[in-house]
């Protein structure tokens, strides 16, 4: 049996945009179940609140779908919903930061990203050991390197992408994912966990 | 260094560490065997970018077909607000001036783009209309029914119909541009149905609400999230309360106005008022209870207020007096 996947590989992103735009509900309905579960998993991090993610990822798509015949074309689908989900998130955030907080609160818009041990993929499933050092070693990282990682290799965006979602510039993802990275290839204890991973 | 710093970040450099891409592992390759002075980097980045492989967890294939289930009411709730409630078009300004000129401006162009925007079909006092849709569809106004939908109707991703009133709907299966069953709604100030090739009956001033005859139905209370499922032969109905019940019993046996003639089988004077009362908007005042008991079967042609009045006086011997608004029916035997 083919799946919505299988279905939308001969269907470019601009066809199912374009698609989506002229009021066609079944492109609606494949752009939501394609991206829905990894958005969600995007704006849960970014806030921690199941409440939060579920209300903005209506607000999202409903928006999307009433405000369809004026949407411009778009050349990746999944960059153009992350950038949304993620400024909604933070907007929420920020609005029940407001009313928690004394207004002199300075909101940062960096997420929090988080590598939760359940991510992070070794051969051994349960060696939690192996799992919290490297969950640790993503820890050290800064708050924007960790966005950058995660979306790079837990979301699979590529860097251009990356920049448009985080609304920077591309040579600042590519500084950031650099820097992260050499942060890793210093991490000794790191890398002999890895090494153990893939010497066999 | 930075040039190779920038390498180590490069996609070619990952697809080469995944062992996606043979180009790529090819061409890495070749340069560590230009550069094998930079193997210990190339070990350690490559131990790095490995590092980063994670399990991708995924929703329950439930739980997102539930949220979408709740995305679609909600959109349809919100197409249906937007139509109803205008004044939500309508954002405060901060200055009273800059939001009475915009509001005025607003008001304008919202009611012109809904004039052009709208076919409205209407029935008067003993007035019946039947009107056939371009895709078949047809639906009978009885009188006092207003029957509306956008100019944009045909192309339009749901075949949405507004009502006041009673009308009977034939709807037509139209498969949309994807193959699948294009979406019809009947929607009315307390409703929305939810229709996939029927016939059934919307009724918004008394008696059943929604009567189905074939087909299936789906029925939602405006600013409920629940979605009543309906079967041929069921009515739904509104409770004093506003709730939404769907019945399975047998429908009265109701009085039936087609084609300019009012169908009576066995029906009581005192129905015949009730049927004059929700059609007409009058008040009728009769205490001969054994009247009101009398039985008629038959057809009558019904073109206005004073024909039935004066065929209903030969009928049932009575004289029909008209008080202020009230008719008060006097008996003459």
């Amino acid at each position: 049996m083919n799946t919505r996947a299988d279905v939308l590989e001969s269907v470019s992103e601009t066809e199912l945009w374009d698609s989506f735009k002229k009021g066609d509900e079944v492109s609606f309905k494949n752009i939501y179940f394609l991206h829905y579960s990894m958005l969600f998993q995007y704006a849960l991090n970014i806030c921690k609140d199941d409440q939060i993610t579920s209300d903005a990822l209506q607000d999202l798509f409903s928006d999307l779908w009433q405000s369809r015949r004026r949407l411009a074309p778009v050349t990746s689908i999944k960059a153009y919903l992350f950038t949304s989900i993620r400024r909604r998130v933070l907007v929420k955030l920020k609005k029940n930061r407001r009313k928690q907080v004394l207004a002199l609160e300075i909101f940062t818009h960096h997420p929090d990203i988080e590598f939760s041990q359940e991510m992070i993929r070794i051969r051994e499933e349960k060696d939690f050991f192996r799992k919290s050092m490297i969950k640790e070693a993503l820890a050290t990282l800064s708050k924007r390197q960790r966005e950058v990682i995660y979306l790079r290799f837990y979301q699979e965006i590529p860097l251009n992408e990356v920049a448009e979602i985080m609304n920077i510039k591309y040579q600042s993802v590519v500084n950031l994912c650099q820097s992260a990275l050499k942060v890793l290839r210093n991490d000794s204890k790191l890398l002999r966990v890895v090494s153990g991973e893939f010497s066999n | 260094m930075k040039k190779l710093e920038k390498l180590l970040t490069s996609e070619s450099f990952i697809r080469y560490v995944y062992n996606t891409n043979e180009q790529d592992v090819l061409f890495w390759e070749n340069w560590l065997q230009l550069h094998p002075e930079h193997e210990g980097v190339i070990e350690r980045a490559k131990l790095a970018v490995q590092s980063l492989q994670f399990n991708i967890s995924k929703q329950d294939d439930h739980d997102i077909e539930a949220s979408w289930n709740t995305l679609q009411i909600r959109i349809r709730r919100e197409a249906f607000s937007a139509d109803l409630e205008k004044t939500k078009f309508f954002t405060p300004f901060k200055t009273a001036v800059a939001f009475s000129l915009c509001f005025i401006l607003i008001i304008t162009s919202y009611f012109l783009f809904q004039y052009q925007e709208k076919i409205i079909l209407e029935t008067g006092d003993g007035q019946e209309l039947i009107f056939k849709f371009s895709d078949h569809s047809e639906v009978v106004l009885e009188e006092n029914t207003r029957v509306y939908f956008s100019e944009t109707w045909e192309t339009d991703s749901v075949r949405q119909v507004w009502i006041t009133g009673k009308a009977h709907f034939k709807v037509s299966k139209k498969k949309n541009d994807t193959g699948g069953n294009k979406r019809f709604e009947v929607i009315t100030d307390q409703m929305l149905i939810d229709v996939i090739g029927t016939v059934f009956t919307v009724n918004t001033r008394s008696g059943p609400y929604v009567e189905l005859k074939t087909g299936r139905v789906n029925v939602q209370l405006v600013g409920s999230d629940q979605i009543h499922k309906m079967v041929p032969g069921q009515v739904a109905r509104l409770d004093q309360n506003s709730n939404l019940e769907i019945l399975t019993e047998v429908v009265p046996n109701q009085l039936v106005f087609q084609d300019g003639y009012l169908n009576l089988t066995n029906h009581s004077f005192s129905e015949i008022i009730q049927w004059i009362e929700t059609t007409y908007f009058v008040q009728i005042n009769c205490r001969d209870v054994q009247l009101l008991d009398r039985k008629v079967s038959g057809q009558m042609k019904v073109e206005n207020l004073m024909d039935l009045m004066m065929v209903l006086e030969k009928i049932f011997n009575i004289s029909i007096v008209k008080k202020g608004d009230v008719l008060f029916i006097i008996s003459t035997n």
